[in-house]
């Protein structure tokens, strides 16, 4: 995006000087300066983070990220596309990084509502929200935290066509379902499209989080069943979904940021019981 | 000559209480040690040994890590 001389103007007379944690100096910009330039020429908020960023000056929400993200990777990741399928345990903390990360789009899917046995474990959760649409409180969530991200929510369960739907033209797909029924679903339509996926899943306080990228082999048959998964009978606690969902954030940052994922070709396999960590080479 | 177990999600009600030291015999295999252990031979889990994934029919050797993991889908 070329950014216009005014804007460039604009932008040098509000930033302001600080230092980053480490004490080296910066030029920030205020949320509130951001937003009142969006508003002044017409701009998203985030087309006026990714100027600001260009001309060298950090919109201060992320004065924090750039030992992971460097300037450059600001701009990448502000100007790409998440696809997060699920909106429960998982999608709820995944979408909580990606947005606080300044992922520029998430396009994402949950047909449900929320009910009292998600209050375990569900970010988006809460008392307020009990039978509400889980994908309303998405949008709601990453409006407060982040107005240069934008989410778009569908509040339909969706099946294969609506998955290919819902990740074309995206970077990263998130495999955040619940059950194992629609996952390999949405692995073959991620595989077919030639599109990176992150996938996790929980079951007590076991967790496993892969990676697969395209031409890669998959996932091998650590999400075939015929019947349910584990967590049937052990259910999913907070802590667990929490770190399954973190590692897989992690890694759609990498995506997004043009980097390598660790776990590509790989299945992390974590049990917070007895806090043993392994990983699998799926090649 | 042992070997370690690890049993994932709900096999670790199985884990024996010599789990990290397994003994286990010349010959033996993986399959060998899901029967001794009580896996049902029904149960669709995933075999790891030394970080990559196995088969029933894979030998084992000393010092050997095995890990099973049944499907696991929550989320």
């Amino acid at each position: 995006m070329e950014t216009s001389p005014e804007l460039a103007t604009a932008l040098g007379r509000v930033a302001f000087c600080e230092t980053f944690p480490d004490g080296t100096p910066g030029r920030f910009l205020s949320g509130a300066d951001a937003a009142r330039l969006a508003a002044e020429f017409g701009l998203l908020a985030r087309e006026v983070d990714m100027a600001a960023l260009a001309a060298g000056i950090v919109p201060r929400r992320y004065a924090r990220n750039f030992t992971q993200f460097t300037k450059d990777e600001q701009i990448r990741l502000l100007s790409s596309r998440a696809a997060m399928v699920g909106l429960g345990g998982l999608g709820g903390y995944v979408l909580e990084v990606l947005a606080r990360m300044g992922v520029g789009t998430v396009r994402c899917a949950d047909g449900d509502v929320f009910e009292e046995s998600n209050l375990n474990r569900q970010l988006l959760s809460g008392i307020s929200a009990l039978s509400r649409p889980k994908a309303d409180l998405a949008m709601e969530r990453a409006m407060e935290i982040n107005p240069s991200v934008d989410v778009i929510a569908s509040t339909d369960f969706l099946d294969e066509p609506g998955m290919r739907r819902l990740l074309e033209g995206t970077q990263v797909t998130v495999d955040a379902l619940g059950g194992l029924a629609d996952r390999p679903v949405l692995a073959r339509a991620a595989a077919e499209m030639g599109i990176p996926l992150v996938t996790g899943a929980v079951a007590g306080m076991t967790g496993v989080v892969s990676v697969v990228l395209p031409g890669d082999a998959g996932l091998r048959d650590f999400f075939a069943s015929k019947g349910g998964g584990a967590e049937d009978s052990l259910g999913c606690p907070a802590a667990g979904v929490m770190a399954v969902a973190a590692i897989q954030a992690a890694e759609a940052g990498h995506i997004l940021a043009g980097r390598k994922p660790a776990l590509a070709g790989k299945l992390l396999l974590m049990d917070l019981a007895d806090m043993s960590f392994e990983t699998v080479d799926l090649g | 000559m042992p070997v370690s177990l690890k049993l994932y999600a709900n096999l670790s009600a199985l884990t024996p209480e010599n789990a990290a030291v397994y003994p286990v015999s010349p010959g033996d295999t993986v399959g060998a040690i899901m029967k001794a252990i009580g896996i049902p031979a029904a149960e669709a889990v995933s075999i790891v040994r030394n970080g990559c994934a196995a088969e029933l029919d894979t030998p084992v050797l000393d010092g050997d890590r095995i890990a099973f993991v049944p499907p696991v889908g929550g989320g």
